[in-house]
């Protein structure tokens, strides 16, 4: 009992609490002045804080003189408090329409109250002072009182039970800490009115712990509005935590015994007010920081967003024309216009190997920023890939010829070739290889060699007599837009086939690399597991 | 009803006139349309035309068609509506249908071969040829 009613603790728990919640609603409604959540929290924070402060001043033993007054005030704020605890779930975490006809009967019988309990002791008839404070002697009207202070948080507690379903994830979080803080403080409230007051102290001694439990409400309520719009929340604790300490600083300034006490109390007080601005300043800064780079992160990822759109669009409206010139190029080559010249077949053959290699261009770009965000979607199925690797062969044949390049595939009899992958991804892969090694090989041969280095395993390679790469070369060749330097200039290229090449072989399970020297020609090999056919 | 499109239709006539496998282009590119119907037609298939969803919706449920080749972006009626609906169509739902479109890898191409079209193809992977070539592996 000492504890809870020496006074100078009492004051210090008192300013606490009335300035983080005066702190608490005007961050609120300055961080939102339109919003209707704020507003309401801003008034609710407010009654609490003259709620909790007038009570305090009707216990001071040198202002018994307003006690009276004070203690009418106190029901006022209270009043006002229930009245915004009815309107809450009307304005947080959506705007709802009150309906007029509950409205103002409500509010004119809240004004009834507070007219009844200022000017008459029908509410509250007078005080009796003990040690320990005052406690307020109910008038004839005390019940209707009573019965309005209830009304409020249980219309809370109610209306938010019905409305739960329709609520977002976000909003039930909100809720979920309103309520916390709501239950927290009735239960305390009613256990201490109808347990420990009736039945150990039989006084109103106890009361403050239920007034001060209020905080909690108010805390966890403007964390609920704050926290998912602000980051504020970091910024506020340590400014309660520095006004804390600053406080239990002073008052030992004021409870110095001796001059050399005060002079040293004062001392480490005004250094840690120092030291707290400080703390402060550089917390706001840090927040300050962290949302600027939140903005600069969403902004980014709007800017991948289109980015992707873009190529998405683009490749679709490169492919339709390219399609066009692909299939009649390749109806005229199949002889469907009838026959035409050798020299005709071969320029057409030429501009069909450039179209295809276009094509594969076009599906580079628009793979590699889906394999990257992981939204492409495989198809796997189980597929011959020794089919795969001859169509590859009959399309690239063409361009190899025009380079007058020796051009051989070879696959020994038997061969173990079934492998579960994309069928189209795995071409693309295949046209990769190929089309490299034909574009920098300049004179001598191109091979694709399949074998099972063991029997569960296929590989494939694709070697070449072209300029080859240095081991430095080889160590960046699977990273995306690189190209190697000695052929950068005198190729075009994105720098991404390899890149690509090398993801979805892993994303296959399979492993892929290359074996090459300069001046000594290249071999780009890629293995599978096989799949044993059922 | 769809845009005065009955979403139930006529069964089907048991005989047919010809003997040639009607398939349905839909497809907006004036373009493609007439490379793939000469293709088509020149492989001794009959071909009806339509450009946007609706009309190729409107075909598909009002007369006989032994293949449909799809375009998924096309106006009106998008391709995976046009299959949806088709889907439900209790005489058209096993019309075999091979999704001819330049969209590939998205996440419409994992709902489109959900409902179960025979091939996915990226038109510009593939020659008229190569098309005809895989319709036939569906058309026995």
């Amino acid at each position: 009992m000492e504890i809870i009613n020496n006074l100078l603790l009492n004051s210090i728990v008192v300013v606490l609490l009335c300035g983080c919640s005066f702190y608490l609603g005007v961050l609120a409604y300055r961080q939102n002045k339109t919003s209707p959540s704020n507003k309401i929290f801003t008034r609710f924070s407010f009654a609490t804080g003259f709620w909790i402060l007038l009570a305090f001043l009707t216990d001071l033993p040198f202002l018994r003189g307003s006690s009276l007054f004070n203690a009418k005030l106190t029901y006022v704020a209270l009043i006002t408090l229930s009245y915004t605890l009815i309107e809450f779930p009307y304005r947080f975490p959506h705007v709802r329409t009150l309906n007029r006809f509950i409205k103002y009967p409500v509010l004119i019988i809240g004004l009834f109250l507070i007219v009844l309990t200022l000017f008459t002791n029908k509410v509250i008839d007078h005080l009796e002072f003990f040690s320990w404070g005052s406690s307020f002697i109910d008038g004839d009207l005390a019940g209707p009182f009573y019965l309005y202070m209830m009304v409020g948080p249980v219309n809370s507690i109610v209306q938010y039970i019905f409305l739960w379903r329709k609520f977002e994830e976000q909003e039930k979080r909100q809720v979920k800490f309103f309520y916390i803080g709501l239950t927290i403080f009735m239960v305390i409230n009613i256990v201490l009115q109808s347990i420990v007051k009736p039945l150990i102290t039989h006084t109103d001694e106890l009361y403050k712990i239920g007034n001060y439990s209020a905080i909690i409400m108010i805390v966890l309520t403007g964390y609920a509005i704050l926290k998912y719009k602000l980051f504020d929340i970091k910024v506020l604790a340590t400014e309660l935590f520095t006004v804390v300490i600053w406080i239990v600083l002073f008052s030992r300034i004021i409870v110095s015994q001796s001059f050399a006490d005060v002079v040293i109390n004062s001392f480490v007080t005004f250094m840690f007010s120092i030291f707290g601005i400080l703390l402060v300043k550089s917390v706001i800064n840090e927040v300050k920081q962290r949302e600027q780079l939140q903005i600069l992160n969403d902004k980014l990822k709007e800017l991948d967003k289109q980015k992707d759109e873009f190529v998405s669009m683009a490749a679709h409206e490169l492919r339709s024309p390219l399609t066009a010139i692909k299939g009649y190029v390749s109806m005229v080559i199949e002889g469907d216009t009838g026959d035409i010249p050798e020299k005709a077949r071969q320029y057409l053959a030429d501009s069909m190997a450039v179209t295809d290699r276009l094509v594969r261009l076009v599906n580079n770009m628009l793979n590699v920023t889906r394999i990257e965000e992981g939204r492409i979607v495989y198809q796997l199925e189980e597929t011959s890939l020794i089919r795969a690797v001859q169509e590859l062969y009959n399309s690239s044949r063409v361009e190899a010829e025009r380079k007058e390049l020796k051009f051989v595939i070879n696959i020994p009899n038997g061969l173990e070739d079934n492998v579960k992958v994309d069928p189209d991804r795995i071409r693309e892969v295949i046209g990769n290889l190929v089309s490299n090694a034909i574009k920098f090989t300049e004179k001598g041969k191109v091979q694709i060699i399949m074998t099972n280095p063991k029997p569960e395993i296929v590989r494939v390679e694709v070697s070449d007599t072209g300029p080859g790469i240095s081991q430095e070369e080889q160590a960046k060749l699977f990273q995306k837009f690189y190209r190697a330097e000695s052929t950068a200039g005198k190729t075009f290229g994105t720098g991404l086939g390899l890149y690509i090449t090398r993801i979805l072989i892993e994303k296959f399970g399979g492993r892929m690399g290359v074996i090459s020297e300069l001046d000594k020609g290249s071999n780009f090999w890629f293995e599978l597991s096989v799949i044993k056919k059922v | 009803m769809i845009d005065g499109i009955p979403v139930n239709s006529t069964p089907l006539p048991n005989a047919s006139v010809s003997d040639k496998k009607i398939i349905l282009l839909i497809e907006d590119d004036p373009f493609l349309v007439g490379m793939y119907k000469e293709k088509l037609e020149m492989e001794g298939f009959e071909v009806v035309t339509a450009e946007d969803g609706v009309q190729g919706l409107s075909f598909a449920t009002s007369q006989k068609v032994d293949m449909i080749l799809l375009d998924i972006l096309i106006p009106k009626l998008s391709g995976i509506d046009l299959l949806a609906r088709l889907r439900q169509d209790e005489n058209r739902k096993d019309i075999p249908v091979i999704a001819l479109t330049n969209l590939s890898g998205s996440v419409d191409e994992e709902k489109i071969r959900s409902y179960g079209v025979k091939e996915y193809l990226v038109k510009s992977n593939y020659t008229p040829g190569q098309v005809v070539e895989i319709m036939r592996k569906h058309l026995v």
